[in-house]
């Protein structure tokens, strides 16, 4: 289980990593829909995969 | 319109309400009364087409037009609706406080909403210059170099001030128990997808806001002006006139002050 403040680390990442990547490309990104893919991306599909590969 | 609010409005809500409301619907009922009209306002090409209103600001505010969705009246309506079709209150009431707090919020643009549609009259503070007529980017561009960008600010400091009810337990012990979606959500997806799908408006809010000041202020040159009713260059381009409804001039020229040699303060 990881720690509140890694938990907030985490989400800090994703976010500056969402708003770099918005600023380039606000036509493309930037709405409700890619935000909560995002998420997903980053705590679920993310570390499914990583956990596979490492098996 | 204001923008980021409309994120964080939801979590500041459930903060003070807890277990007598539901985020989801909330959050519906926040987003509610644009989720169908903002792209119509702003316009979408299609094949080479631009489909967009004539009149934005009297499509997306005014009647005729979709102004009703931005009114009181249309909460209660779809409220009722949700409380038929699945017989719970706290939903019908989270989307009626979330349908409520958007409609309440946008009366700070000059436009502002026909609160008690029928009547349509519009209530209006005027806190902030409405540019939805300007299309996506300049409208980002003037409500984030005026007191708009300020209001959403204070949004993300009040919701912020909450940021216990992001933790799990307070998702597990509140808003989750008893709430067959998030009981159905949780059987289904692993648990950091679902704390992450919850914690989501939160980190959309936050996001957006600060790339669009970045966008606005640091790879373009929009100008603050954050006075009551700014920023006055929306207006100023607009051939003088502010952004009420029926007052709108926007003929040629572009209407942003900040990207391509619009009027400068």
């Amino acid at each position: 289980m990881r720690s509140g403040y890694g938990i907030v680390l985490a989400y800090a990442a994703v976010g500056i990593a969402y708003v770099a990547l918005s600023v380039a490309f606000p036509d493309f990104i930037l709405s409700w829909v890619e935000g909560a893919a995002v998420l997903v991306l980053a705590f679920g599909v993310g570390p499914f995969i990583y956990r596979r590969l490492r098996r | 319109m204001s923008w980021v609010a409309h994120d964080m409005e939801p979590y500041a809500i459930q903060r003070h309400l807890g277990k007598r409301v539901a985020i989801v619907p909330l959050l519906l009922g926040s987003y509610a009364p644009d989720l169908t009209t903002k792209w119509f306002v702003y316009g979408i090409s299609v094949f080479g087409y631009k489909i967009k209103a004539n009149d934005p600001a009297q499509f997306h505010r005014g009647w005729p037009g979709a102004g009703f969705t931005h009114s009181l009246l249309f909460g209660v309506v779809i409220s009722l609706i949700i409380l038929l079709l699945t017989k719970r209150n706290i939903w019908a009431f989270s989307f009626l406080l979330g349908q409520w707090s958007h409609a309440l919020t946008d009366m700070g643009d000059t436009v502002g909403t026909m609160l008690f549609f029928p009547w349509t009259h519009h209530f209006a503070i005027g806190a902030w210059q409405y540019a939805g007529q300007t299309g996506r980017f300049n409208d980002a561009g003037a409500y984030f170099s005026g007191p708009g960008f300020v209001w959403d600010g204070i949004w993300i400091v009040i919701a912020s001030f909450g940021w216990r009810i992001l933790t799990r337990s307070y998702f597990e012990e509140t808003v989750a128990n008893g709430d067959p979606l998030w009981t159905w959500a949780m059987a289904t997806f692993p648990m950091a997808v679902v704390l992450a799908l919850y914690r989501c408006s939160f980190f959309y809010g936050i996001c957006r806001w600060t790339t669009w000041v970045i966008w606005a202020h640091v790879t373009h040159n929009y100008q603050f002006d954050v006075t009551w009713g700014g920023p006055m260059w929306v207006g100023v381009a607009s051939g003088g006139t502010t952004t009420r409804l029926g007052l709108m001039s926007f003929g040629g020229g572009c209407p942003c002050g900040g990207c391509c040699g619009g009027p400068k303060f």
